[in-house]
């Protein structure tokens, strides 16, 4: 019975009101197993952010559920239960406080049972943070290091990453990415975050999930996904364009060039008994899958768009 | 109304000068924490030193607060002090118009006689209304942008705090540091008044018929030739309250203004400016026409005569409540 | 010490790649029987990976019979005297057969008859037994 750090049920975000409504997140279905690190992958405004803000309690559902750790995020005493199992480092990042000093000692009084000031100290070596520099002269890079450890030092069971590679050159990323997979999955600590910097969470997530237009696209333990995905060229005649097997077909001169979604094997071994030819087959990385699934999403966007038709 | 110049730039000029003092200060010291270089980061395990003085008395008077409100209370008790001065000295120099000479002749034309002081100086309390009002809803302003806007907002709500708690708390402490300065402005102004021109009002009981009746003082009408008296008793203990009282709810009611979750922050400057310019100088000029029994009702005590009797004082602190109630809700729904 | 090379990108999953170059490395005599190996987090870790992928790698390896746990702690590269008659010849067979095809595929595709497919084998194997020959030569030097 897998316990979830994060699951929403048909999650609905609206703004505005009447006609200029937008649905940042329309039915969307999330589940992070507690114990993994999971990646949300998303184009700049798939409602990654909406979501991680209705999970920290700082926006309220207009219909639809989430839960952390069973708990309802939006409503006291519940979200202090939350709250306090939560590590944040938001996507915006500006500051609060003088120093990043003043702020990590700051930060501790709130996290006296589990903030740990020897993996504070570890953590401002590694990732080379200036302690006591005044925010005004912080780089971005800066901000976003002292964000990450004010969070991952609270040693919190959920560490929630909004964006959290923004202006770190990458010596500071593989750090940042060792420390997360050293420090943060320890004791079935879960990590969660969103970002578009696909290589990295292809590196380290187990969990990913892939949204777009505020919901999900597809979800699953990475290994699955990846063994899923499948660029064919196949010779022969008569070639099927349609099957639950195909994400989308190109055909070329002498062949048809498949991307497979779904039992990859399974259909080019039936294509194989037709009588086709399997020229050549190749895994697709995570960035390839990604992009084909949002372009697929915006093809079919595109049709029903009506762009200064004539009448 | 007496608009004197020279007044204002007493009451408001020292800020100016403060924040351009600090902000050099700042620009120099940050100067010299960039100079001395990268210098090897040590992060202490010491817990914070103890709190000391108003900020211990979080603490002492609410034991049974756990850890992350202990820190929370600490903070702002720590801001409190720089505001309460800041409130006292405007408050104050707001308070002490009167006792500049002006050119009316409301009071009679000799402008030493201390019935004319006393008079003046009461004045002043009644009429400088507009600029408390500044005061209060510049003091709304400052604590809803930092309930609505900015890192300070958004990082207190991700804290394990309940939203009670993190409400309530900023705004009593600052309501009570308002109220605190408004009473102390009060006070000081008064005893100003006794430094620069003695117990003014003593010899007024001798002289011209004053009595003093249930603690409010009355004046004969018309006991002093060529004088034009348009108000009958004086008392100031009463004036200094319905001007505190009106200018918390001045101020409980911008606050809630300003903390509405829907309306955009450049519309709400917009809006409280135009309040501040136009609103309250009409509100000024209509009460001191007709409606001045209206304003008797809301406790408000806006030129010399018969003052509301202290049971109407229920209306204004009923409204700080419902505001203030209002503004917990609005803060629910805030950051949506 | 064990340098291994992980790439994420590359569609092959990341456990498959750990464990064919652990493989890689007994086979060539980087890491000998006996060896210790870091501990999965520690793997994880330096390599910037899941520590999931670490375990699933590991214990794939260890149901092989590649490599062995000691309760206690520590992982340690099996003696190859007792990883061999463990497996069945089936078994082998099995497990190179697709190597075999991918072979097979590739050199059809390059037009390369199949004597010359023969030849290339034969020497890869000359060479890993003969690199084997001079690794243990020089230790016991």
């Amino acid at each position: 019975m897998t316990s979830y750090a994060i699951q929403t049920s048909a999650l609905v975000k609206t703004y505005g009101i009447g006609s200029k409504a937008t649905r940042a997140v329309d039915g969307l279905n999330l589940n992070v197993p507690e114990g993994s690190i999971y990646g949300l992958l998303g184009r700049n405004s798939a409602g990654k952010t909406t979501t991680i803000r209705m999970a920290m309690g700082l926006a309220h559902p207009t219909s639809g559920d989430i839960k952390v750790f069973g708990l309802n995020p939006a409503r006291d005493p519940e979200r202090i239960a939350v709250l306090r199992q939560v590590g944040f480092v938001p996507e915006d990042k500006a500051f609060l406080g003088y120093t990043p000093r003043k702020l990590f000692e700051f930060n501790r009084s709130f996290y006296v049972a589990t903030w740990s000031d020897a993996l504070a100290r570890k953590l401002i070596t590694r990732l080379e943070l200036p302690l006591d520099k005044s925010y005004a002269t912080l780089s971005l890079g800066n901000k976003t290091k002292a964000s990450l450890i004010n969070a991952i030092a609270q040693r919190s069971r959920l560490l929630i990453l909004d964006e959290p590679t923004t202006g770190l050159d990458p010596v500071v990323l593989d750090e940042l990415l060792r420390i997360l997979v050293e420090d943060c999955t320890a004791d079935g600590h879960t990590v969660f975050l969103s970002s578009h910097q696909l290589n990295e969470i292809e590196q380290i997530a187990d969990y990913i999930g892939i949204m777009d237009r505020g919901k999900i696209l597809l979800e699953g333990p990475l290994d699955d996904i990846r063994s899923r995905f499948l660029r064919a060229t196949v010779t022969g005649e008569n070639l099927p364009t349609t099957s639950p097997s195909i994400l989308s077909t190109r055909r070329e001169r002498h062949a048809t060039q498949y991307i497979l979604q779904q039992s990859p094997q399974a259909f080019l071994a039936e294509l194989q008994s037709q009588g086709a030819t399997i020229a050549d087959s190749t895994p697709l990385s995570l960035n390839e899958i990604f992009l084909e699934l949002c372009r697929k999403d915006e093809r079919r966007e595109e049709s029903t768009v009506d762009f200064g038709a004539r009448r | 109304m007496i608009f004197n110049y020279a007044f204002i730039l007493e009451a408001f000029g020292p800020f100016l000068l403060l924040m351009i003092y600090g902000s050099i200060k700042l620009k120099r010291q940050r100067a010299k924490i960039n100079a001395e270089g990268y210098a090897e980061p040590t992060f202490a395990s010491d817990p914070s030193p103890a709190p000391r003085g108003l900020t211990a008395l979080g603490p002492r008077l609410f034991p049974r607060l756990n850890a992350p409100q202990q820190a929370y209370l600490e903070f702002h008790l720590k801001q409190v002090r720089m505001f309460f001065l800041c409130g006292v000295y405007a408050v104050t120099s707001v308070a002490t118009s009167g006792l500049f000479p002006n050119d009316s002749n409301t009071f009679g034309s000799d402008h030493q006689s201390p019935l004319y002081v006393w008079l003046n100086f009461l004045q002043g309390w009644s009429l400088d209304s507009i600029f408390l009002s500044i005061v209060a809803i510049g003091a709304a302003f400052v604590l809803a942008m930092q309930f609505a806007q900015g890192e300070s907002s958004r990082f207190y709500r991700t804290r394990p705090l309940s939203l009670s708690f993190l409400f309530w708390t900023r705004t009593t402490i600052a309501t009570l540091t308002l109220c605190a300065s408004l009473i102390a402005g009060f006070v000081l102004s008064f005893l100003m008044l006794i430094a620069t021109h003695g117990l003014v009002w003593r010899p007024l009981t001798k002289t011209i018929g004053l009595t003093i009746v249930h603690g409010v003082m009355r004046i004969n009408l018309g006991a002093t030739p060529g004088a034009v008296f348009r108000g009958l008793v004086s008392s100031p203990f009463r004036l200094a309250l319905c001007n505190i009282l009106g200018a918390i709810v001045v101020y409980a009611l911008s606050f809630t203004f300003f903390l509405l979750p829907a309306v955009r922050l450049k519309t709400k400057i917009a809006v409280g400016f135009g309040v501040l310019i136009f609103g309250v100088m009409a509100a000024q000029i209509l009460i001191r026409s007709s409606l001045y029994h209206f304003a008797r009702l809301l406790f408000l005590y806006p030129r010399l005569g018969p003052p509301p009797p202290y049971i109407f004082a229920v209306v204004p602190l009923a409204l700080i409540a419902a505001f203030l109630y209002l503004a917990r809700i609005s803060f629910t729904y805030l950051e949506s | 010490m064990l340098s291994l090379r992980i790439s994420a990108s590359s569609g092959v999953p990341v456990y498959l790649q750990l464990e064919q170059q652990i493989k890689q490395a007994i086979a060539s005599g980087l890491l000998q029987s006996g060896d210790p190996l870091p501990s999965t987090r520690r793997t994880a870790a330096d390599l910037r990976i899941n520590p999931n992928t670490v375990a699933r790698a590991f214990q794939n390896l260890e149901r092989e019979g590649v490599i062995r746990t000691v309760p206690g702690g520590g992982t340690f590269v099996a003696s190859l005297a007792s990883l061999a008659p463990g497996l069945l010849k089936t078994e082998k067979l099995r497990r190179l057969r697709p190597l075999a095809e991918q072979l097979a595929v590739e050199a059809s595709q390059l037009q390369l008859p199949s004597t010359d497919v023969h030849k290339l084998l034969d020497a890869a194997l000359n060479d890993l037994i003969k690199s084997r020959r001079t690794k243990s030569s020089g230790d016991d030097q």
